[in-house]
């Protein structure tokens, strides 16, 4: 009998086995946020480890221990009450505040930054009004250098070419049916020329490749202005566009449906479609967005990192085959590449700035998680590298912006 | 991975590899962390696998590898409690499963757990088991014996059988 009962549990054992298989495969993987990046490197001889750990862990509680103490012995510190101390992984430059300008309203031109801003200013009269503007600031400060006022009636998208270009965008959407995109020369400060279009588009910009390129923000088509303002192209993509960016040679698209569509300028064709799409997910598809397409410079120019919303990034080569992919935090809101480093920006409220390293096209090794604590009390907005800095606007009316300077690694 | 074109990226020899590894992994980590952590940590090995599939080819144990960079993904979720899937109310291969069996499993150790389960639900021999979970087979003896010791009592069986 004894006999009988041990061999009944393990049948039931052997039964369990595909009741948890079954529940396995049922199980949605990746859907919950994750709060924290950490590193993936495995937990080398852990028996081993424990005795270092724990010495490691003595002498850290007293050096806690005698921090506490020296910190309320003294009356006088530093450190204001009430103030949350997050250890910070980047230096904070600066903070401001700019006005209300649309979700893609900054770019960098290789010198300064360029941001989308409105403001009020007073007539004789002592009437009021709007007046929309680009602001050229600087880069690590963030102190206006120039305004230049714009015939927008509201700013949507800012690009720069990095040759004396910056174009500018704005309507599109409900309050401003017609979008209508200027072009400034940096060197002068003047608008060149303004052109209006009559598909609306309240999109994102890049500029390149010999004009400006309008696309995203869920419109089904790309639309490219020549240097003098005319339409010379408007691709027919298969699906909504949600980013896009100048990638060498080439325009990518990221669609609505975890794709990007390449298209050739020269000829204004989609000649690629690449899945974004890790192994075993299955086909593309479904709603994960292709928020950021961020491009490889240096060596490696010609490839790009494109950023699912879900937080995985995919380094897609020249020839348009994914070589490479890391994850970040779902849900990415915003990526930027300063270096050799992604950073991705993401909420939903009081918006963090961490960062994966690439360390080298190549490897696409995790190296670091960097945090930066909350930067803002409002829900993430754009992130933009400059040569040595980031910066980050939260989405809100007053787009509260820092700039950060990451700390490198020790 | 991309839709025009027929090469791959990496070889397909490696892609088979990883995902027979990856099944055992992520029988290993569900077994370990319950259903939810297990599997999410899973796939964090096997995105791991991919991102290194060169050094994995490489390795003698890739299995015990990639466990234990799983092992180091399930930190992040040590909040949660484990669980185990309750059983249906019917029979399951003609066996009906006492419905003790898993809050009786969630209170074996870790160790115990992936043992017991590796070896006696999902059938591996001592030896794969023991690799999975970076244990020798010794070790892995123990774990089942207690952990198969623990389950008796959690189910009022008789020890001595």
């Amino acid at each position: 009998m004894a006999d009988d009962r041990g061999t009944g549990m393990l049948d039931q054992l052997a039964s369990y086995g595909t009741v948890l298989d079954a529940a396995t495969d049922a199980q949605p993987v990746n859907e919950t946020p994750l709060r924290e990046i950490i590193d993936l490197e495995p937990v080398r001889r852990p028996r081993r480890v424990w005795p270092l750990v724990g010495v490691a862990a003595a002498v850290l509680l007293v050096l806690v221990g005698v921090v506490v103490f020296m910190r309320d012995s003294n009356p006088d510190s530093s450190q204001p009450a009430g103030v949350n101390h997050v250890r910070s992984d980047v230096d904070v430059l600066a903070r401001f505040s700019l006005q209300w300008a649309g979700p893609w309203g900054i770019a960098y031109d290789g010198r300064d930054v360029w941001t989308g801003e409105e403001a009020i200013v007073t007539d004789p009269d002592g009437s009021s009004r709007p007046v929309i503007q680009v602001v050229r600031r600087n880069a690590t400060t963030g102190a206006p250098i120039q305004t230049i006022p714009v015939p927008q009636e509201s700013i949507n998208a800012i690009a720069s070419d990095g040759y004396g270009a910056i174009y500018v965008a704005g309507g599109g959407d409900g309050g401003v049916p017609e979008t209508t995109v200027s072009r400034i020369d940096a060197a002068s400060g003047t608008v060149t020329f303004t052109t209006r279009l009559t598909s609306p588009c309240s999109c994102q910009l890049a500029a390149g490749l010999g004009g400006v390129w309008l696309g995203g923000n869920g419109s089904d088509h790309a639309y490219r202005l020549d240097g003098t303002g005319k339409i010379a192209a408007e691709v027919a993509l298969h699906q909504r566009a949600t980013s896009l960016a100048v990638v060498g040679p080439l325009l990518e698209v990221g669609l609505v449906d975890s794709r990007v569509a390449v298209v050739d300028p020269s000829s204004s064709d989609v000649v690629r479609t690449i899945d974004l799409v890790r192994p075993g997910e299955g086909p593309a598809g479904g709603d994960r967005p292709v928020v950021a397409i961020t491009p490889v410079v240096g060596p490696d120019k010609g490839q790009s990192w494109a950023t699912r919303v879900d937080g995985t990034s995919f380094l897609v080569d020249a020839g348009g085959i994914v070589t490479r992919f890391l994850r970040f935090n779902p849900p990415v809101d915003s990526v930027a590449r300063l270096g050799d480093d992604l950073y991705a920006m993401f909420g939903p409220a009081g918006f963090d700035i961490s960062v994966r390293s690439t360390v080298d096209a190549s490897r696409a090794r995790i190296r670091v998680a960097r945090r930066a604590g909350e930067l803002s009390s409002g829900r993430p907005g754009s992130l933009v590298a400059t040569a040595h800095n980031l910066w980050a606007t939260d989405a809100d009316p007053g787009r509260t912006t820092i700039v950060v300077r990451p700390r490198r690694p020790k | 991975m991309t839709s025009d074109r027929e090469a791959q990226p990496v070889g397909q020899e490696c892609n088979v590899a990883i995902e027979e590894i990856a099944v055992r992994v992520r029988r290993a980590l569900v077994a370990a962390y319950g259903v939810e952590v297990g599997s999410e940590a899973a796939a964090d090995a096997v995105a791991w696998a991919w991102e290194h599939r060169e050094a994995i080819g490489a390795m003698q144990n890739p299995g015990g590898y990639l466990y234990r960079v799983g092992q180091s993904a399930a930190r992040r979720y040590r909040d949660r409690p484990i669980r185990l899937p309750e059983v249906p109310a019917s029979t399951v291969d003609d066996v009906l499963i006492d419905p003790r069996l898993p809050v009786a499993l969630e209170g074996l150790s870790a160790r115990q757990r992936s043992a017991v389960i590796l070896v006696h639900a999902h059938g591996y021999g001592l030896t794969e088991a023991a690799g999975v979970l970076g244990i020798s087979v010794s070790a892995l003896r123990n774990h089942l014996g207690r952990g198969l010791r623990h389950l008796r009592v959690a189910l009022g069986e008789d020890d001595d059988g």
